[in-house]
């Protein structure tokens, strides 16, 4: 009975935060604007926080020269996430299975010795959170948990390997438990794979990768 | 009707004493790896005893196996969580792991243990003691965001919403 009750208030503050953080009218892009300002605030915290949570790479130090073709890969990326904002866990998990063949199937040319061991950390990490996302199909929030790790990864294979696509780096600032989190997107309009049908286009453009 | 009943109970008995001769694995060891968790981070005792009771089992070398574990089919279902488990998170091998890998790892016992998917019920059902107790999931939780990242107002939420009557007084939204 306790135990009950616990859980309910842990799951109405929960909801609260998340309200909260959100403001309430969510279909309005005026509010989401306002929104974004309002978190502009905190955005110092999350810059740091990331830089304290992965090795993550500068993505401009990559100077235009590609190292491998990641199209295959940034596809099915992007058709994942693709399904994930449209909250569908099954379509998720059955392109995060392509995701992982053409992830396996990569390999990269001219790399020097430190790139080459970078990449395959990254790509040991890709697999297996693209391995999650598949394993469950009944799980969107553990499939969503897995795309922070793995937007990561996709962002810092880029920085390595380079593209020659005009992509968006995307930052959503309540994903990840109101810790942030961003994605790779190949358009301009804001996707939100974290947030789904809830909120689709709650995020901005932190960066242009050319 | 009644014979019918006889043979299947037959059939039952000798499928179970049967089972009893299934090959097992042994999952021990008794030396702690050089790699191993606590090596790689200053992990205080209280900390390490609830890793050791409640994730141990299934995620290190070296499973502490309870009487009954030597009876099938539980040993079978134990077997299968165990080599399930390690493959997952080693906890023996954590130091083996790369930084990326190990901030994912880290990140992914948060995650698991706030929506209680770990220990699992099928586990916790057979071995009540390995139960995570609601503060020691904060104590576990918060430790790894302390170890993770320098603490902002942020992360003490995420403790909040696991625990929000302790850590009501930081909820300032």
């Amino acid at each position: 009975m306790k135990k009950g009750n616990l859980k309910l208030m842990s799951l109405l503050i929960a909801g609260g935060l998340i309200v909260g953080g959100c403001g309430n009218n969510n279909d309005s892009k005026d509010n989401n604007h306002e929104n974004h300002e309002h978190q502009e605030s905190m955005e110092h915290d999350h810059s740091l926080h990331n830089h304290g949570e992965t090795a993550e790479r500068d993505i401009t130090s990559n100077n235009g020269e590609i190292k491998g073709d990641l199209t295959q890969v940034l596809n099915h990326y992007f058709s994942l996430n693709e399904q994930l904002v449209k909250d569908d866990a099954s379509s998720a998990a059955n392109v995060s299975e392509k995701l992982t063949a053409s992830l396996k199937g990569f390999t990269g040319f001219g790399l020097s010795e430190d790139e080459q061991k970078e990449v395959d950390e990254i790509m040991e990490s890709a697999i297996e959170n693209a391995e999650h996302i598949s394993e469950n199909a009944d799980k969107i929030d553990h499939q969503r948990e897995h795309l922070i790790s793995l937007s990561i990864d996709v962002k810092d294979l880029i920085a390595i390997i380079g593209t020659s696509q005009k992509l968006y780096e995307d930052f959503c600032p309540m994903a990840n438990d109101n810790n942030g989190a961003i994605w790779i997107s190949n358009k301009e309009a804001i996707s939100n794979p974290y947030m789904g049908t809830k909120m689709p286009t709650c995020g901005k453009v932190n960066r242009i990768i050319n | 009707m009644k014979k019918w009943l006889k043979k299947i109970a037959i059939v039952l008995v000798v499928i179970l004493v049967g089972m009893q001769f299934i090959p097992t694995d042994v999952n021990q060891q008794e030396e702690i790896p050089k790699t191993d968790f606590r090596h790689v981070y200053n992990v205080p005792n209280n900390v390490m005893s609830i890793l050791q009771t409640s994730c141990y089992d299934c995620h290190s070398n070296n499973t502490n196996y309870p009487w009954y574990s030597n009876i099938q089919p539980i040993r079978f279902l134990m077997d299968k969580h165990i080599r399930e488990g390690k493959e997952e998170l080693n906890f023996n091998e954590f130091g083996s792991y790369s930084d990326r890998r190990k901030k994912n790892k880290l990140k992914s016992i948060i995650g698991q243990i706030k929506d209680e998917e770990m220990p699992p019920l099928s586990y916790t059902f057979m071995h009540g003691n390995t139960h995570l107790l609601q503060e020691e999931k904060i104590k576990l939780i918060e430790w790894i965001i302390n170890l993770k990242f320098k603490k902002t107002k942020k992360q003490i939420l995420i403790i909040g919403a696991v625990m929000p009557i302790t850590f009501s007084r930081h909820n300032h939204y």
